[in-house]
């Protein structure tokens, strides 16, 4: 399996992007925040610009996620609708799977919420 | 008063006050959340509000961030008491700078805190202020712990913490 990290990312986030069986998974580990969800959103537009046949945003280790990193996937969730590629959203962690649910997002990006320690998804 | 349409702060009960003082760059965020959610774990909140008082912290400080002036600090005032949690926030402005209201940010922020309110203001009136009739833009927000909300509140505070803490620089 090939880890492709085209740009550098922050100490406070890390993003990589495994593309597996034409399928692309981001994984994230860290805090999304003002200053590190641009990093997310590069990662998602590459991912999507390859027409993958499905995004996987694996959020499991990202321990904080703030407005700026939800409006990043609602934007996803656009481009996915748009792009014909399906995209799955993993949250490991109470403070992203709070956030995502009192914006509402939770319902709308179909979020899976990752059991741990039962592998990946 | 920054924070005189608050309830939580008028209520006598302020029995712990925490200042800190950061620059307003992104980095410096994630010691302000974590403070906040330091605070909430040791009062009596439930995990979902420990993790909505960090996020609305975040939210304010990053709304802030973006309209301070020039490199000059952020000031975010925690004051614990009986009730819950009030906070102040507050940055340096140019004069006639309104706090920004209209995105998503501070939709959040409404949705995370039980009252919540944007406003210009002095450094006279800020808590921690320098007392001069300088521009700041100020959030001031109250998260109550369960059970405490307004109308619930009974007795004051009775304890003997009186003492501030700050570790502004």
């Amino acid at each position: 399996m090939t880890t492709v990290s085209p740009r550098p990312t922050s100490d406070l986030l890390t993003v990589e992007t495994v593309p597996a069986d034409g399928a692309v998974r981001v994984v994230c580990a860290g805090e999304v925040d003002c200053s590190t969800a641009p990093a997310l959103r590069r990662a998602l537009d590459d991912a999507f610009a390859g027409a993958p046949r499905a995004v996987v945003v694996d959020l499991e280790a990202v321990t904080f996620l703030d407005s700026a990193g939800l409006s990043v996937l609602a934007v996803a969730h656009r481009t996915a609708d748009q792009a014909g590629s399906p995209m799955r959203v993993l949250v490991g962690t109470r403070a992203v799977s709070r956030a995502l649910q009192v914006t509402g997002l939770w319902d709308l990006l179909g979020v899976e919420l990752v059991v741990p320690g039962a592998g990946a998804a | 008063m920054a924070d005189s349409s608050s309830a939580l702060a008028q209520d006598g009960r302020r029995a712990e006050r925490l200042e800190l003082r950061v620059p307003t760059t992104p980095t410096q965020l994630p010691a302000v959340r974590a403070m906040a959610g330091d605070l909430a774990i040791r009062m009596d909140y439930d995990l979902d509000s420990v993790e909505d008082l960090r996020l609305a912290v975040d939210e304010a400080c990053a709304t802030l961030s973006a309209i301070a002036l020039g490199d000059a600090p952020l000031t975010v005032v925690f004051e614990t008491t009986r009730a819950g949690l009030h906070i102040d926030a507050w940055v340096p402005t140019a004069e006639g700078t309104d706090v920004p209201r209209d995105g998503f940010g501070w939709a959040v922020l409404q949705t995370l805190a039980d009252n919540v309110d944007g406003h210009r203001a002095t450094q006279a009136t800020v808590p921690g202020g320098d007392g001069s009739g300088a521009a700041v833009a100020v959030i001031s927000m109250d998260k109550y712990l369960p059970g405490q909300r307004p109308g619930e509140l009974v007795g004051r505070a009775g304890s003997g913490m009186g003492s501030d803490l700050s570790v502004a620089p």
